[in-house]
Formats: structure tokens, sequence, C-alpha cells
């Protein structure tokens, strides 16, 4: 059971349900940009002697070459491999002797660096992150084991895992011309296809200032930090190669697409992917805030309804991929054993469909307005939290402030909004299902 | 003058470029910056108070956000569930079910109103909302808490959930390997192992959940738990307020045994099919308590082996050398009653026993080397930084504070903890791992593909891969025994195996004398002497401590009875009958025919690298007994029996005959025999034996 569960957060924790942000007191920040382009936000809280040293590169899976897919994530694994300075190896080693965490992840749009130090080492975490933005250094040994480390990831998180392959499989059904058609853990074969040249190309694309957005949030002094960040970036080149970023528009299908994939795991899973507007736009808010209504708490109604009413599910809810580019939302469900899939996919059309005809009481606005107040209280509870989310909304939007401000506009979502939105993006002809079943050996 | 001006142009154009590139040079890149001056770890505050009703409070006290958490927390002996196992598993989310005012919509619609969470577990529960919710918060725990309806309904609901989940665990290697584990480490008589199946789910009723709530939700063994927003005054009154009337009870105590380490290194599979990966553990129990000495010490050891450091050995070894995995760790987990040491790594097929090989490697390494200084130095860095950061969310000062309270650790355990981590040496590390750490007595266990069986074997002592299932049970290959050999041949070897059948049949009488360890650490002295003279046959136990009889058992061919602490009662019916065939003949194996049994022989099986020969006998509503003879010594291992009956369910009962001996008078006595049936243990040790011992026949009276 516990697992399943984990299974269901994992699949959640990668929707971002209301991006985390505000709390009741704002949070302050100094933001600026260096000549080479490089934007910097500082962040000061002394509340513990911890700082958070960040870089958001704006480069993930949606920027791959098709024939090279994999390429973002496999490249966050080779710039932990050393620099000029950094012998291979000690890249971890030094946070680790100054106490300090440090770990990567790569998303269809951004890949994310970050060091967490006790605050008297802000200068070693510059230093390293300076580095790594500099001159990385990429050999051929890091490349090879690191090929098959990744490798191992994928089997231990996709292949070995129970609905591992889910995502992938329902993002491959939803697109058909656009890079999110793939996820960022990519090809093996691509990868094995790689050249050093490849990945110096990669680096001299992507991994230059003035597509990265250095985040730091702590037990800091401002202007020491602002002197201390010019010191270690102000002399590293700005990038001369034009950077790649998808213009394609996936087309607005006009006929579900229905699918089965037969695999290893016992229990049906049911997935409805419908596609939704980029993040920040007003209508995604919309979406996001109908997606509570149906799935925010035990009260929440695909819960009420599929799981505890009707008893034909472990698990029902609905949940958007929030992405750059128009991306999706997902409604699913986790089949209880002896139930047919189509018998909850039913049940969750039925609470879809009240969600197009009937506005949400005036009691249930006010329970999403509370829910609302009491997440955003609770988002931005940590230096890394705080340091990430500044860099999200600066490299999405271009406004950092959104860290303080989003929440409103949630909140100015009213009744008719979410009902217009269920109608518009709720659409059965626009929709992917999939089926994950058993297959009988 | 042109040239004038070049040369000036020359010297202005230095002077304009020496600042900046003396500037750039501050940048020393091939050295990390020097650290500043460390700053100063501060440690949050926590308050302890108690309510009359023995409630224990703990706030925390922090305005950072606007939010209140508020934590129950039990504290009892472990749990023993026996055939409702999983019962644990669904009692928090039913008591979560609905109240006796509320059913489950009603509630669950309060509680997301406030924009608050309200969670339950066997060991308590957990609400939190924003300040300005805290009475509603409350009153909804506080209900809760004292009428949960627990509702018939709810309960079927969470039991079909819960038999899905089963169902779809069965493919989830991650799954398998932590119930293969938990049963091979504590075995599934112990709390810490028991597997839920299909089966003790149905026997779930609501009454089993009504009476854990009533037993063990005390306020007289929990803390409440108050983080936030808040100050303790306050706090206090609130928790008086809403848990002041709830009523202080009596809770039961057991004590558990601490299960041992396997004997020898066994190599267990779970075969899946379709695995790409190997989920792979090296496992056994540690006896360290979290006040242990040795505790900060095994730590640090952990941590240079395999802790969540990247340098730590395991993974700058399989990952960042070998690239056999994406990951690969080890965890030191102390516990109050039993601890445990795990080495682990999903690593593909193909590097499945090479990966082992590295782990052993890696575990000896740390046992047989000293560590180098910068290791040392590097693992306490880092360990400090992990303490320091931990302290960023205010939980953690409350977790101090209850950790000191339930585990009995000093009052100063985490102000002075940078310090004793500062203290530990190379030596101390050497010597926990030396004295913790048994790789000759260690499970290495694996869920994947089958086809890595032949690799693994030169893992285990007896050259042996044992197989399991899903649940934890192994997977028993059993063939047809060689043609001649029957069920009389069985026991006959048997028989002329211990001494002969002649010889044994001819006893008069045998006394043996010795002790008998029962679970909870208590000894007794153990008395059995039988006569097998025609007309006068008898045989009598005593279990006694110190000099007192605790347990009698008498059993004659005219009747029998039992005295345990207190009225004597007659042993009749099946159970006399049982007894009779059993104490009053040295060779009853082979005389079936007085109590009607039918035989079988159902053949050969492997079970952890021996073969057995597989007797069953049998008597419908009265025994149902199957017994193992090691086919090499042809002696009787061991037996299994099982008995139904309504209150109990399915029994069943093991006895394993270990380590035959021959203390002289040509006939082998097993000198261990070790019963289990359900949770209960209990090994009977020989000390002495006599045959043909004078008998004073008054031992048999049954008046």
């Amino acid at each position: 059971m516990k697992y399943l569960l984990s299974c269901i957060a994992f699949f959640t924790a990668i929707t971002s349900l209301l991006a985390q942000t505000a709390t009741s007191t704002s949070i302050n920040f100094t933001e600026f940009d260096l000549n080479n382009g490089l934007h910097v936000i500082l962040h000061e809280d002394h509340s513990t002697p911890i700082v958070a040293v960040t870089v958001m590169y704006h480069v993930g899976s949606k920027n791959e070459d098709p024939s090279r897919t994999g390429m973002a994530h496999f490249f966050e694994h080779l710039l932990f491999e050393g620099s000029e300075n950094i012998e291979r190896g000690e890249f971890d080693h030094y946070v680790e002797n100054a106490g300090g965490v440090l770990n990567a992840n790569t998303s269809q749009d951004r890949t994310f660096y970050y060091e967490l130090l006790p605050s008297n080492q802000l200068e070693l975490g510059l230093w390293l992150e300076s580095e790594r933005m500099l001159h990385a250094k990429i050999q051929q040994i890091g490349i090879d084991t690191q090929n098959e480390v990744v490798k191992e990831e994928k089997r231990q998180r996709v292949d070995n895992r129970p609905y591992g392959t889910m995502i992938a499989e329902t993002m491959d059904a939803c697109y058909d011309v656009h890079p999110y058609q793939w996820t960022p853990i990519g090809s093996m074969e691509h990868l094995d296809a790689a050249t050093h040249a490849d990945f110096m190309d990669f680096y001299n694309t992507f991994y230059v200032p003035n597509n990265a957005t250095l985040s730091i949030a702590g037990d800091l002094n401002i202007d020491e930090a602002k002197s201390l960040v010019r010191k270690y970036f102000s002399s590293i080149p700005k990038g001369t190669k034009a950077i790649p970023r998808p213009t394609v528009t996936e087309p607005t299908r006009t006929e579900e697409r229905r699918s089965i994939v037969y695999g290893k795991d016992r229990l049906p899973v049911v997935i409805q992917a419908y596609p939704i507007p980029a993040q920040g736009t007003p209508d995604y808010y919309a979406v996001d805030m109908l997606n509570q209504v149906l799935s925010t708490g035990s009260s929440s109604r695909l819960n009420k309804a599929v799981v505890d009413e009707k008893q034909l599910a472990l698990y029902c809810g609905a949940f958007s991929f929030g992405l750059e580019d128009p991306g999706v939302t997902f409604a699913f469900a986790m089949v209880n054993m002896g139930v047919e899939p189509s018998e909850v996919e039913d049940a969750m059309n039925e609470e879809i469909e009240k969600m197009k005809t009937d506005l949400i009481s005036d009691r249930e606005l006010q329970k999403l307005k509370n829910q609302i107040e009491s997440q955003f209280v609770s988002s931005n509870s940590t230096m890394a939290g705080i340091a990430e989310e500044l860099a999200n909304y600066h490299t999405y939007f271009g406004d950092a402030n959104l860290i303080n401000t989003e929440i409103d506009r949630y909140l100015a979502i009213t009744p008719e909004d979410i009902k217009r939105a269920a109608n518009t993006y709720y659409n059965a002809n626009s929709r992917a299902t999939i089926y994950f079943l058993y297959e009988e050996k | 003058m042109k040239l004038l001006n070049y040369i000036f142009l020359a010297v202005l154009m230095a002077g304009l470029l020496l600042p900046s590139t003396s500037l750039l040079s501050q940048v020393d890149r091939s050295q990390a910056p020097e650290a500043g001056p460390a700053p100063l770890i501060e440690l949050g505050e926590s308050t302890l108070l108690s309510l009359p009703n023995g409630l224990q409070i703990i706030v925390v006290e922090n305005h950072r956000l606007p939010k209140v958490s508020w934590t129950l927390s039990l504290e009892y002996s472990p749990i023993f569930e026996g055939n409702k196992a999983g019962m644990l598993d669904l009692f928090g989310e039913l008591m979560r079910s609905g109240t006796e005012n509320k059913p489950k919509p009603e509630l669950d619609e309060e509680i997301d109103f406030l924009g608050a969470h309200i969670s339950v577990n066997p060991k308590g529960m957990r609400g939190s909302s924003l300040t300005k919710h805290t009475n509603e918060l409350l009153s909804l725990m506080s209900e809760v808490l004292f009428s949960p309806s627990f509702p018939e309904k709810e309960l079927n609901r969470l039991r079909t959930q819960a038999l899905s989940g089963l169902l779809a665990s069965e493919s989830s290697p991650s799954e398998i390997s932590s119930v293969l584990t938990r049963v091979l480490k504590y075995g599934e008589a112990h709390p810490y192992g028991e597997v839920t199946t299909s089966k003790s789910l149905d026997l779930l009723t609501r009454e089993d959940f009504v009476t854990f709530h009533k037993t063990y939700f005390k306020p007289n063994i929990a803390y409440l738990i108050v983080v936030g927003d808040i100050d303790p005054n306050t706090a206090y009154a609130k928790a008086n307020t809403f848990f002041g009337a709830w009523k202080r009870g009596d809770i039961p105590y057991k004590r558990w045994d601490s299960p041992a380490r396997p004997q020898t290194t066994r190599t267990c599979l779970v075969p899946l099919e379709g695995s790409v990966q190997s989920v792979i553990k090296l496992t056994h129990v540690v006896s360290m308590p979290p006040n242990s000495d040795d505790a900060i010490a095994a730590s640090v050891m952990n941590s240079i082996l395999g802790g969540g450091a990247f340098s730590g050995r395991l993974m700058q070894n399989l990952r960042e050398d070998k690239a056999f995995t994406y990951g690969a760790r080890s965890i030191f987990k102390t516990d109050p009653l039993v601890g445990s040491f795990t080495a682990y790594a999903d690593v593909r097929n193909e590097v499945t026993d090479s990966s082992i090989v590295e782990f052993l490697y890696e575990i000896r390494r740390i046992m047989d080397e000293p560590v180098d200084s910068a290791s040392l130095a590097v693992t306490k860095n880092y360990m400090t930084g992990s303490f320091a950061r931990s302290l960023e969310r205010p939980t953690t000062a409350a977790r101090f504070a209850l950790n000191i309270e339930r585990y009995n650790l000093p009052k100063d355990y985490y102000s002075t903890y940078l310090e004793k981590l500062s203290a530990v040496t190379i030596e101390d590390v050497q010597r926990v791992a030396k004295n913790y750490i048994r790789p000759d007595q260690i499970f290495i266990t694996c869920v994947g593909n089958e086809s890595v069986i032949e690799s693994l074997k030169k893992f285990s002592t007896n050259g042996v891969v044992e197989l399991y299932d899903a649940y934890g049970q192994p997977l028993i290959e059993r063939t047809a025994a060689s043609a001649g050999v029957t069920v009389e041949s069985v026991i006959n070897d048997h028989y002329n195996a211990i001494g002969g059948v002649n010889t044994i049949s001819k006893l008069k009488g045998v006394a043996r004398t010795g002790s008998i360890e029962m679970g909870g650490g208590m000894t007794l002295n153990f008395v059995h002497t039988a006569n097998y003279k025609k007309g006068r046959r008898g045989a009598h136990t005593s279990f006694s401590i110190s000099g007192q009889e605790v347990v009698t058992n008498v059993v004659t061919d005219n009747g029998g009875y039992s005295v345990q602490m207190g009225p004597r009662s007659p042993t009749e019916g099946n159970e006399l009958a049982i007894a009779q065939w059993e104490e009053l003949d040295p060779t009853y194996l082979l005389n079936t025919s007085d109590l009607g049994l039918k035989t079988e022989l159902l053949g050969v099986e492997q079970l952890n690298g021996k073969s057995y020969h597989v007797v069953k006998l049998h008597k419908e509503g009265v025994i149902n007994l199957t017994c193992y003879f090691d086919k090499m010594s042809k002696m009787l291992s061991s037996t299994k029996a099982i008995t139904e009956s309504e209150n109990e369910g399915t029994m069943v009962v093991t006895t394993k005959y270990n380590n035959y001996l021959d203390l002289g008078d040509g006939i082998l006595f097993p000198m261990e025999v070790i019963t289990t049936a359900g949770t209960q243990r209990m090994a009977i040790r020989i000390g002495s034996v006599t045959i043909n011992p004078d008998i004073d026949l008054t031992l048999f009276n049954l008046n």
C-alpha cells in the first residue's frame, strides 16, 4: 500500500498544483543583471546560518534535437564531473567537506543546480557554480561512466518501477509535433550516439550566463553577496550562439485518441489527458482551480464520488502539468481490483460533466480560497524552496515578484471562470485517454 | 610627438588595463575559496509541560508563518497482529473516516473547508491549520480522537483498497524487497516481521479497531507536540480545553525478544519475471538502542560507508567508478528493541554478483582498515552541516525534545551533539564497524530476474540460493521420492540413524533434564520423565523456576492432566489420544495404527540447501502432522502440526529437532527442541539424558 501512495506522490509531485508561492509576510529580494546577461536574485534571511546557491539554466528536454533526446538530462550528470580547476569527482567532495549538499534536476523546460551550504561557505558555492558555467571539463571517461549511470537511472525510475512508463506514454499520446512528446530521460540510443562534439556544442549554446539565473537565498549580506557574485561571474563571457527554442504549436485535436498500454502492473490505471494553455495565462489558473475542486482534500469531488462513495478506485484526482509551452492536465485513477476501468472512466466523466453544467456553491468557493491561503502560507518555508521559486518566476515570466503576487491571480478566479474552463478545456474530443492494463502471461 | 603620443597612449592603456587585469587576477580560480568564520549553530527552544491526565506537551514557538501544527504521539510496546496482520495499516484511515456525530463526507468537508489537515495513524494523529482556525481544528481533532465511529462501510472500502494494494505489490520490486528483508530479519512471529495477506485482511472486523482505539489511545502514554505560531501558555490552555477530559488508562505492555542474526550468510532471491534490475539488499539485525554510547560513532561509520553523502564509499565505488547503479547506500538504524544494518542498490541484471562483491569488499574494508583522517573529517563536516540544516525547520526542535523523552537520552544530547560528533576517532569508527557488522552472518537478498541464481550461489555459506515468493514465503520445490522409498522405510531409517529400531523400542524409560527459554527472556528448568513399561506407562513433564513448579503435565494409559499455576485440568479427547501416542511409546512414529492415522509420503522438498523426505500423518479432525526427515542424516528434522479452531483460526505449530547427540548410551537425542506457535516460541535445551532410569511411579498418579 505504502509504495502505491508513493507512486501517486511521485506522479502528483511532477505536476505543479498552484506553483508554490507567497507567504503572509512577503519575500523581499534584490535582483540585477551582469553585463554578460546573467540574472542574479538575492534573498536575505538570517533565521538559520545556511545559504542556498542555485543556478537555473533555461534549457530542458524541449530544447533538444529530436535525434538527441535525453541530452539535457545527461548533460546535467556531466556537469558534476569537474572543470578546469576542479578535478574529476571533486565537485561533491568540496561541497560535502564544507558541510553542504548538492544536486540537480532536469525538466522539460529548465535545468536546476543547487548547493545548500553553511552560510560561511557562500563563496565556495559561487566558485563551484562559476566554474561549471565558465569551463566545465567534459571528458570521455565521464561521458562513458555517466552514460551507464543514466541507463541505471532509467531502469530504476522508469522500467523497473511500478507504473514507471505512465508519464512517458501519456506525453507521447498527447503530442505529435511538439518536443514535449518525449520526457527528459530521453532515448538511450540517442545518448549512445552522442559524440564529444555534440556535448561541447550543447554546452556552448545553452550553458551561458545570458541563459541562466543565479538565485541565492539565506543568511547573507546583500552587498557582500553582490560583490562576490561579480567577482566570480562577471568575467564569464556572454554566449554568442542563438539559443534554440521550439516554435512549433501542437495542432488542436478534434477527435479523442484512445489507447491501451499493457504492462506487468496488476492494477489498471485510467488516464485522461486534456491539452491546456501555458502556465501563467489566465485560463491556466482557471484550470488549476477546477482541478482543485476535483482533487484537493478528501472532500474533493473525484475522491468523494469515485473513491469513497462508489469505491471504484484506490485513488482518483486531476492535476495540471504546468509547462512553459501549452501543457496538459491529467485526470487519473488507480482502479480497484475486479473493477472495470470503463466503469471508473464513466464515474470520472460524470463528475467532470457536473463542472460543465453547474456553478460551484459559495461554500465550495470559500473552501477553495481557504485552501489556497493555507497552501500559500505553507510554501516557501525553506531557503532552497525560495531560491528555486524566485528563479522559476524570473525564468518563465520575467517577474520574480510573482512569488508574492501570484496568489491574487488564483483568488481572482470566479465560479463562472471555473465552469468556462471545464467546458473549454475538459473537452472529450481533444483528450487522449489511456488504459494501463495488466498483461497476463 | 606622435611617438610620444603612442607611448603615452600605451601607458595610459596599460594603466587602464592594469587595474582591471589585477582585479580579475584577484579571482584565483585554481583554489577553492576559504570559508568565512563558522556561524553559530543555535538549537530552537522547546517547552515541556503536562496535563493532570498525564498528557505531556512539547511546545516549539516559531512565528515565521501564521500556522500551528498539533501532533499526538503515542508510545507503546510493539503490537503483534497475528492472523489480523494489516489492521494497523488500515487503522488510521478508518479512525479518520467518521465520528459518532459526523459521517465521513461531513467530516472531510469541515476539515477541507478550513484549508486544514487531519491525519490519524496507529501511533497518534496530526492536525495543522492557519493560526486563525486553531479552535475549529482542535475541536475536530478532539472529536476524531474521542468518538470515532469506525463505520463498517468504510472498513469494507479500506479493505478492498488494501486487497488491491496487495495485488499491485506483487509486481513491485521495492515492495517485495522490503517484505522479504523484514520476514528474514525479524521472522513472521515478531511484530517487526509480520506480513499482511488477503487472508488476514479478510479476518478484520470493526471490533478489532474499536478495541485497539479503546486500549491504546490514552493520554498517559501520549505526547502532544505543538509547533508554530503559538506561545506555550496558549498551547497549554488549548490542550487543556480540548484534551483535558481525556481519561487515563492501563496500557498492556509486552516485552519482545530481539531476533538474532542468521548463523551463516544466506542468499535469498525472489524471482520476478521481466525485471531489468536486481534490487539488492545486504542486511542483518543490530542491537543498538538510540541511547547507546556507540550510536553517534555508528552513524559516522555508516556515513563513510554509504550514508547520505555523495562521497560515501558505496556511491563512489558502485556508481562513480563502476557505473553499476544510479545509487548505492547503506543505513544503520538504531531502535529501542532491535535495529538493523542494510546496504542497498538497484543494479542491472548482468552486474548483480559483481555488485555484491563490491558491497562485501566495502563492508569488510571499513571493518579491517582504519579510515583515513581525511574521510573522517569530510564525514564529520558533512554531518555537522546536515545537523545545522535540519534546524531550518521548527519541527526539528520538537523532534529533539520528543526523542530525549521517549528514548531516554541525556538532556543535553542534542546541545552537545556536535561536540560528541567531533570527538569520534578513527578507532571508534573501526571498533563499531567490527562490533556491529557481520558480513559472515548477513542476508544477501535480491529481487530480480531468475537468471541471476547461478551467480549468487557463491555468496551463501552453504552454496544455496533460497527462493521466496512476493510475501516472503519459501518457494518450495517438491519432487517425487526415489523408487523403493516408503513411509515405513523413511521412519525406520530415522530410528536406525538414532540408535536402531530394536534398541529404542526396548527402552524401559528415559529421564531428561534441561532448561526452557521462553519469550521475553524468561528461563525455566525442564524435567521430563517417561516410563515405557507395559501396564505402567506414563510421562511426566515439569517446568519450574527456582524450585517452584509452574507447569506440570502428566499422561498415562488411563488419562492425564495438566496444571498451569492453578487447579488441575484433565486432558481429554483428541488431546489425550495424541499425547498418549507421542509420549508413551519411544518409537511412536512407527505405530500409526492405534490412532488410525493415514500416512502419505509427499516426496522430497528442497529447503535452505537441504533435501528432506516429507511424510504426512493425518486423521480428519484429530491431527495433521507433516514430518521432515533430513535426506542425508535420515533423522527427523522438524514437524509441522496444523490445528483448526473456531477462535484462533488456523494454528500452525512447528517443532525443530536440532543437534542430535549421543551422550554415551548409543542413542542420539536432539539437544535442542524449538517449538513455535504463532508468536510463542519455546526452546528446550537438554542438559542430561538418562536411559532406563529408576522411576518414581507416583509421578504418574492421577489423583
